[in-house]
């Protein structure tokens, strides 16, 4: 039946319109922080970060 | 059959929606590439074509998604759903081609199968940061493959309209696993604020369409009359309803279309058996009720396509008492003849300026111009994402692969503490500005890979101790430096190994990203992170010397070889740390130019402190 079939779409679309946000904020606020050394141990080949 | 209607084929009017299809993906790789090249030169083309293709992909399924709402809430964009399948195999294209360059770059010339290696080197499903994202992308590109297989009228009506649609719902899950694919994958490693931005649009717009249409759609069901003590139920006066139009009322759950047509009023499903299309929204043209969608036509007096078509949609029986048209809710089977309700012919009619699109019919002006607006508009919309996303992508590192360029060393093979050549300063060449050179002995440490994602062939490692003359490429990034050899050729009478004392430089904690030396050092673009991981193990695996890439606040890059505590490159025991955030603590060690870090898996834990 078409009512049914629209009943499902909006369930999913409200299930999608819910997830996913969340899903892609989730995924940004759980991204590590890089890791960082106070210094560089004397004695190691040490080049400036070439990605900046 | 109706001397007007014909099966939808190749037609001008697709010709020149594919047109303006193509234009618009092309200008879009041409800006997304030229920009890349001009903001990142130090990327490798086969980086900028796998992020342009899966961009591009990306946006043409946001446009495929927007089409459908559209067309819901206002009906001059029918003729873009009218071809809208075009779009959606053109969407898979490129997203297989993203694919299939992916698959190539990260996952094949390795010591696993391709697909092995997309689907099970990263296992990390307990933390959401390292959450393995290419499995995610694969799943999207079956389904996508699925519909784009099956978008042929053939497969419609052989799997029938219910299942054909119900498998083309699945461009949802696909949309929802592209998401996931590009927040768990690309976004865990690009910062800039501008990308997350272009992917929150594009989800906001999404939904807010989805939500008006809805909206819209809701109302309409909503609005349901009373039966009478007959069970018919009351849908309106006649002189409301346009002549070839039609009323859309909602009936016992299921929305009917109520048509006005030459001094009758008949009314049959609005439900297409096509593709669900909303026959209500549709005209009668050659005596036909005609789907806007896709111009399927079926005779109002019983709900049947003209000959030779077969489908057949509900009728319902109806009358009409003092101008009243009233309608027996209880539909009739499919294909069943019922006789119009007549009415006063004189009965006016409201005006009908609304131009109505058909595939096989000549497009009204007054579409062709929103259409014109609608197009240009999306195809600078498009122009603006290209560019915006091409120009915030991270720096890649300005490490150089001297591909296809063949250098010559010699040296001594040793194994110990990494796969390398030993030889002087001046055969290896001069070191890199900057380097310290004051305090560099006159031996240098070159370690050694192979081809692809390996070692060095065995042919080499049989050479260990020995003298050679090597063959092969160098790769280089600031002080450190690898050799791809090709080929070697013990040395007669060359000397013996030299040897080197390692320098002690003491404990130490260091944070960073175990990488593969090879990719880190030039050969990959990006050579770390998380989409490099699963590349990087690989690499690792085949043998490619692991290295700790450890960086200061401000912006020191040091990189430090890791070796067992029996003198051996650490390898397969470090797999599951290798592209993750970690703490490596161990003994540093200086040989010739390479710092060593003598560690071992159990010193290593990872860091994954978030970022906020």
């Amino acid at each position: 039946m078409i009512a049914a079939h629209r009943r499902r779409h909006r369930w999913m679309m409200a299930l999608l319109a819910l997830l996913l946000p969340l899903l892609v904020a989730l995924a940004l606020v759980a991204r590590p922080a890089a890791p960082e050394n106070a210094a560089l141990p004397a004695g190691a080949a040490v080049f400036p970060d070439d990605r900046r | 059959m109706s001397a007007g209607y014909r099966a939808v084929q190749w037609s001008p009017g697709k010709r020149r929606y594919d047109g303006a299809l193509g234009a618009t993906l092309a200008a879009y790789l041409a800006i997304f590439l030229a920009v890349t090249f001009v903001a990142r030169p130090e990327i490798t083309l086969e980086t900028a074509l796998i992020r342009a293709f899966g961009t591009a992909a990306l946006a043409l399924l946001h446009l495929v998604l927007a089409i459908g709402p559209l067309a819901r809430l206002d009906r001059r964009f029918l003729p873009l759903l009218w071809n809208r399948r075009h779009l959606g195999v053109t969407m898979f294209l490129c997203a297989l081609a993203h694919g299939v360059f992916a698959l190539v770059q990260f996952h094949a010339l390795g010591v696993r199968n391709p697909l092995v290696s997309l689907l099970a080197t990263n296992r990390r499903f307990d933390s959401l940061a390292q959450f393995p994202f290419e499995p995610l992308g694969l799943a999207a590109l079956a389904i996508l493959f699925l519909m784009a297989a099956t978008s042929h009228d053939f497969w419609l009506a052989n799997l029938t309209a219910p299942v054909w649609k119900a498998l083309h719902m699945g461009v949802y899950a696909a949309y929802a696993l592209v998401v996931a694919h590009v927040a768990l994958g690309a976004l865990q490693d690009e910062r800039a604020p501008a990308l997350v931005g272009v992917l929150a649009a594009g989800l906001a717009a999404i939904v807010a369409l989805h939500l008006a249409a809805a909206a819209r759609e809701w109302r309409l069901d909503r609005a349901v009359a009373a039966a009478g003590a007959d069970g018919y139920v009351a849908c309106g006066r006649v002189e409301e309803i346009a002549e070839g139009r039609a009323r859309v009322v909602t009936l016992a759950g299921e929305r009917v279309a109520v048509f006005r047509n030459a001094g009758t009023i008949s009314a049959l499903s609005n439900v297409c058996q096509h593709q669900n299309g909303p026959l209500g929204e549709g005209r009668i043209v050659d005596g036909c009720v005609t789907c806007p969608w896709h111009g399927y036509q079926y005779r109002p007096e019983d709900g049947r396509a003209p000959a030779p078509f077969s489908e057949r949609v509900p009728t319902f029986r109806v009358r009409v008492e003092r101008g009243v048209i009233l309608v027996d809710p209880r539909p009739l089977p499919p294909g069943t003849p019922v006789e119009p309700a007549r009415f006063d012919p004189a009965t006016p009619a409201p005006g009908d300026r609304e131009a109505f699109f058909v595939g096989y019919l000549p497009l009204p002006r007054e579409l062709r111009n929103f259409l014109t607006r609608s197009v240009v508009a999306v195809g600078l919309l498009f122009g603006a994402v290209a560019g915006i996303v091409a120009s915030q992508q991270s720096p890649l590192g300005a490490g150089v692969y001297e591909y296809g360029v063949e250098s010559q060393l010699e040296g001594v093979v040793r194994l110990e503490p990494v796969p390398s050549l030993w030889t002087t300063r001046a055969a290896a060449g001069a070191a890199e500005p900057g380097a310290a050179e004051a305090v560099e002995p006159p031996l240098e440490v070159v370690p050694l890979v192979g081809a692809g994602k390996r070692g060095p062939p065995p042919a080499i490692v049989a050479l260990a101790g020995r003298p050679v003359r090597a063959r092969g490429s160098w790769i280089r990034r600031g002080p450190e430096r690898l050799f791809e050899i090709v080929a070697a050729e013990a040395v007669a009478g060359g000397a013996a190994s030299p040897a080197i004392a390692a320098s002690a430089l003491g404990g130490a904690e260091l944070r960073g990203e175990i990488v593969d030396s090879k990719c880190f050092l030039g050969v990959m673009k990006p050579g770390e992170g998380k989409s490099h991981k699963a590349c990087a193990v690989l690499c690792i695996e085949g043998g490619s010397p692991a290295a700790l890439v450890a960086r200061t606040a401000t912006g020191e890059t040091a990189l430090f070889w890791l070796v067992g505590g029996d003198g051996r490159p650490l390898g397969r025991e470090l797999l599951d740390v290798v592209g993750e955030p970690v703490a490596v603590a161990g003994e540093l060690l200086r040989v010739g130019a390479r710092a060593i870090l003598v560690t071992d898996r159990a010193k290593i834990r990872r860091v994954e402190a978030p970022a906020s």
